[in-house]
């Protein structure tokens, strides 16, 4: 068993096989070797590590993402296909969807930070540059004259 | 006066009227939408640039929007959606997204481009030339991915392609959606592809001596009329030079060159595939061809097998099968099948084995005349399947019933007395009445039917004489049938057999299970 201390000193006492899916912890524990000691994650709360190990804990069985696998990723196009699993493990507020991609990307959990990144894109799709900056709170710091520009620009792929 | 700097691209900034807008948060509507927490700015850069690439829509119109409004939502998406040269590496001639390709190669910086050109999707032959000549081949030092289909091969043939030296993955496809078998046409012959990992060619064809089938990962050959001078001796050959083979398709190949039926050497070198996780063949002509690959290829990694021929009466599986022992040893996803379903339907025969676990290992579609028994004859012949447990038989609903068939299905169970299951869909009677014969399938534990037409004099008749056996042999002692396992019956979509259950539970079948139609 491995036991993680998340950043607001909770600590989870988890299967090594559900703690390696993380390739930081993974790494760690090689490094260490077979120790009690705690493993500090001090970039993640309690709840969210709560959710990643959910994570974890369902894909355990499954083979690590290798280089290969990631190199041919690049060859094939990529697909924003979502597992019928993880689509309902993603089905969180924006805060924490937010925060699990940020601790998949601390921990190193590729499968999952593609999950998230997934999930944000088909957000994403379909919507206007406007419509984009309402579902994130995002402000249009543009000026007027770089949005005309912007207008401009893409005047041509409008409307076609 | 207002300062002035570059931001994003080509555009001028006037910096004190940024400044002015910052202070001023009515500069645009979304503005008011702005709150003290905003969780997609703490993401990095290059999480917020995958991002954008999982944006990648199929579509290649709608991608360049996308693109385009991805760069146009703030300041720092536009920074990060700029900053991210893959994002932009995507070509493909529209009529009006021509006039992006300018903008599209210069913030594709240099990374590899993603380059198809689909003869259809041309306007004219203006656009198709001013395209492939100004914007393809210039950039053939870039392609990482080229597509080409749909295209008129007498139109590239007068250019000449530099190396590719990035090129991982090339697709050609000269044929057309009805499928027909074309004789080969030359597409452009890349002469440096180092690094080409996937190659998927239709009704083209490069010369098996050609380097491109070097380190494939993924091969697939369909709708070519091979030449003369290329044998199936020749695409081993050429198979040899990518032992890290992933996947591999053989679809509508035709070799003009003579294959005699006995031209398989014993001794020949074997091609090792230890890595192929898929394998296609077929149809092929002529019919021998599938056997004299597959008796020359080793692939012991349980890889998914896909063949299909085409069966002339008189033919049985051994004219496309390589020998049992060769199977067995070399081909072990042919070999290892827990459970057979086949299926007949008016021109054809599917069988798929499965593992234990219900995972697919090979489907076999045998176009064939409805009646060809000789199939049945070859399991366990030709095809071992020593591990045989379950079998479906399952027809298009026209019955399964001639001598025959029947015949062969019986000569079946016979050699695979370890079966426990069998499943009979939408089959007559005369099939399931084999089952009353007490030599066959002695370890039976359970029978399935589904949509059959069968009485329930008939039904009852099969439960009693197995159940009967059963209780012969507790008294008995002859032990010559083992029926004591025979107790699940499950009947689905057979709504003359209902009235019948409590008389087939008295027979002493433990479970029996209905289920309405289905």
């Amino acid at each position: 068993m491995v036991n993680l201390v998340t950043s607001d000193n909770e600590s989870f006492t988890v299967e090594k096989a559900v703690a390696s899916r993380s390739v930081l912890i993974k790494n760690m524990l090689e490094d260490v070797g077979e120790s009690d000691q705690p493993i500090p994650l001090p970039n993640v709360t309690a709840s969210v590590l709560k959710k990643v190990l959910e994570y974890c804990d369902h894909h355990k069985n499954e083979p690590m993402p290798t280089s290969e696998d990631l190199a041919a990723e690049d060859t094939r196009k990529r697909t924003t296909d979502i597992g019928e699993w993880d689509q309902k493990f993603i089905q969180v507020d924006q805060e924490m969807l937010f925060e699990i991609i940020l601790a998949a990307n601390y921990l190193d959990i590729k499968p999952l930070l593609d999950v998230g990144c997934k999930t944000v894109a088909n957000m994403i799709k379909g919507k206007t540059p406007e419509e984009i900056r309402k579902l994130f709170n995002i402000v249009n710091d543009f000026t007027p004259e770089e949005e005309a520009q912007i207008k401009k620009e893409n005047e041509w792929a409008e409307d076609r | 006066m207002a300062q002035t700097s570059m931001i994003s691209g080509s555009m001028p900034v006037q910096w004190d009227l940024v400044d002015e807008a910052n202070k001023e948060p009515e500069l645009a509507d979304s503005r008011l939408h702005e709150s003290p927490i905003r969780p997609i700015h703490r993401l990095p850069d290059e999480i917020l640039s995958s991002i954008f690439l999982f944006s990648n829509c199929s579509d290649y119109a709608q991608h360049v929007r996308d693109v385009l409004k991805l760069s146009s939502v703030c300041r720092h998406w536009r920074e990060v959606a700029l900053e991210c040269p893959r994002l932009w590496t995507r070509l493909q001639p529209l009529p009006w997204t021509e006039r992006f390709f300018d903008l599209f190669l210069e913030r594709s910086k240099q990374a590899p481009l993603d380059v198809e050109l689909t003869g259809y999707a041309t306007s004219t032959e203006s656009n198709f030339h001013m395209y492939f000549q100004h914007f393809v081949l210039p950039q053939a030092h870039r392609w990482r991915t080229c597509l080409f289909r749909s295209v008129d091969a007498t139109k590239l043939a007068p250019f000449a392609l530099n190396p590719t030296p990035l090129l991982e993955a090339l697709t050609v496809e000269y044929t057309n959606a009805r499928g027909t078998v074309y004789s080969p046409r030359s597409p452009l012959a890349p002469t440096y592809t180092p690094r080409l990992s996937i190659l998927v060619i239709a009704g083209a064809f490069f010369p098996f001596t050609h380097p491109i089938y070097t380190n494939l990962t993924e091969l697939a050959l369909s709708f070519i009329r091979l030449p003369k001078t290329e044998s199936p001796e020749g695409l081993l050959r050429a198979l040899e030079a990518s032992p890290l083979l992933e996947r591999l398709r053989l679809g509508h190949c035709v070799f003009s060159c003579p294959i005699p039926p006995d031209s398989i050497d014993p001794s020949a070198f074997l091609v090792q595939l230890p890595r192929l996780r898929f394998f296609e063949i077929g149809p092929a002509a002529p019919v021998q061809v599938s056997r004299f690959i597959l008796s020359r290829l080793a692939i012991t990694h349980p890889a998914h097998i896909l063949l299909k021929a085409a069966f002339h009466p008189g033919d049985d599986m051994s004219a496309f099968l390589p020998s049992r022992d060769h199977a067995q040893i070399n081909l072990p996803t042919l070999s290892s099948a827990f459970a057979l379903h086949i299926k007949v339907s008016t021109n054809a025969y599917h069988v798929r084995g499965y593992t234990h676990d219900h995972e697919e290992l090979f489907m076999l579609r045998l176009g064939a005349p409805r009646e060809l028994p000789n199939i049945f004859a070859n399991f366990g012949t030709i095809l071992p399947t020593l591990s045989l447990r379950s079998l479906v038989l399952c027809t298009d609903g026209r019955g399964l019933n001639s001598p025959a068939i029947v015949a062969a299905v019986a000569d079946l169970l016979v050699r695979h007395p370890d079966i426990t299951q069998l499943t009979f869909k939408t089959c007559d009677a005369p099939m399931m009445q084999i089952l009353l014969d007490p030599s066959l399938c002695p370890r039976l534990e359970c029978i399935q039917i589904e949509r059959c037409h069968l009485s329930p004099d008939e039904l009852v008749e099969i439960v009693e004489r197995r159940a009967r056996t059963k209780h012969l042999e507790s008294e008995s002692e002859l032990g010559v049938y083992v029926f004591d396992s025979f107790s699940r019956l499950t009947i689905t979509g057979c709504p003359q057999l209902e009235p019948i259950l409590p008389v087939l539970r008295r027979c002493g079948v433990n479970i029996v299970e209905y289920e309405g139609p289905k």
